[in-house]
């Protein structure tokens, strides 16, 4: 109660201190290509933001985990847990309002299949391409994270990918198909110069469900 | 220096050095490609593990979302913003 009280707070907080014209362009500007791909970035960031995290490798006291159970506990304290699951859900509801409000033309040219919304594609993507490097690094014996094996950053990503909304179908697909995969990071606007962000028809957003999202075609009879 | 830079610091005597770092909505692509770089090859780069960057992602997010969403780009600004700000239940508490 108290975290959702401190939620609520801190949102009409930050409410009353973004007023300046200063502040406001620190927002990305989500109708362009490039602001578009700098918000789902920030949200991959933050949507993963466990599975960045050192502590997640680690038990409490900083040693690796030798073996993952299920009631394991790792490193990061609970009400941090906490906080990165809010977070969590505050970048999925940015992205739904994102797909209700704008898309892409030409979503092929940018590797997006009709099976799954512009923004899902690109955190799956990036996803794939971060376990990808890992996998690569751990063969040449590059040591990451303390504890951090490729077989446990697959695991702490299929976990996060499947919560979002048309991940899991997508996580399959680039799975199925790894020369899809890209060995870039981030997202490079200069790559799409033939894709524009334009506006959808105008909808509340939070009535708005991606048909792709759930895997079910969601049209009307 | 943007995220994601190779540097070194350079003195001319044994000094202790002192800085810090911000994140910054333009560099967030080199930000992701850091912060993977450094999970990834973290033996390999030094300055690598920052826990409590992670906390101003956060925040970073509340304030995406207040300002997008429940607020509206377009709405900021001049005498547009305490009008529109009203509209919003979150604004009364």
């Amino acid at each position: 109660m108290r975290i959702t009280v401190l939620g609520y707070w801190s949102i009409g907080f930050l409410t009353f201190d973004i007023v300046t014209d200063q502040e406001v362009d620190h927002l990305p500007d989500p109708s362009t290509l490039p602001g578009t791909l700098d918000l789902i970035a920030f949200c991959f960031l933050v949507i993963l933001g466990n599975v960045f995290d050192f502590r997640t490798y680690t038990n409490a006291i900083g040693d690796p985990l030798e073996e993952v159970e299920v009631h394991d506990q790792n490193g990061i304290a609970l009400e941090e847990r906490v906080n990165i699951c809010q977070a969590r859900g505050v970048c999925l509801e940015l992205l739904r309002w994102w797909e209700s409000k704008y898309r892409v033309t030409n979503p092929a040219a940018t590797g997006s299949s009709a099976d799954a919304a512009f923004t899902t594609h690109l955190i799956v993507a990036q996803a794939a391409t971060v376990l990808r490097y890992k996998r690569s690094a751990e063969k040449d014996n590059r040591e990451g994270a303390p504890g951090c094996t490729a077989s446990l950053l697959s695991l702490q990503i299929d976990n996060v990918i499947s919560i979002i909304p048309g991940g899991p179908l997508e996580w399959e697909r680039i799975h199925n198909n790894p020369t899809e995969v890209d060995v870039k990071l981030g997202y490079n606007a200069d790559e799409w110069a033939h894709t524009e962000i334009i506006d959808r028809e105008l909808q509340n957003f939070r009535e708005y469900d991606h048909p792709e999202a759930s895997g079910v075609d969601l049209t009307p009879l | 220096m943007r995220p994601n830079t190779l540097h070194g610091v350079i003195t001319p005597e044994a000094c202790i050095v002192h800085g810090g770092h911000f994140l910054c909505t333009s560099t967030i692509q080199d930000t992701l490609r850091g912060i993977v770089h450094s999970f990834v090859d973290h033996a390999k780069i030094t300055n690598t593990n920052h826990p409590p960057a992670s906390a101003l992602l956060r925040r970073m997010a509340t304030f995406y979302f207040t300002g997008l969403v429940q607020i509206g780009r377009e709405k900021f600004g001049g005498e547009n913003y305490g009008i529109g700000v009203l509209e919003y239940w979150i604004s009364y508490i």
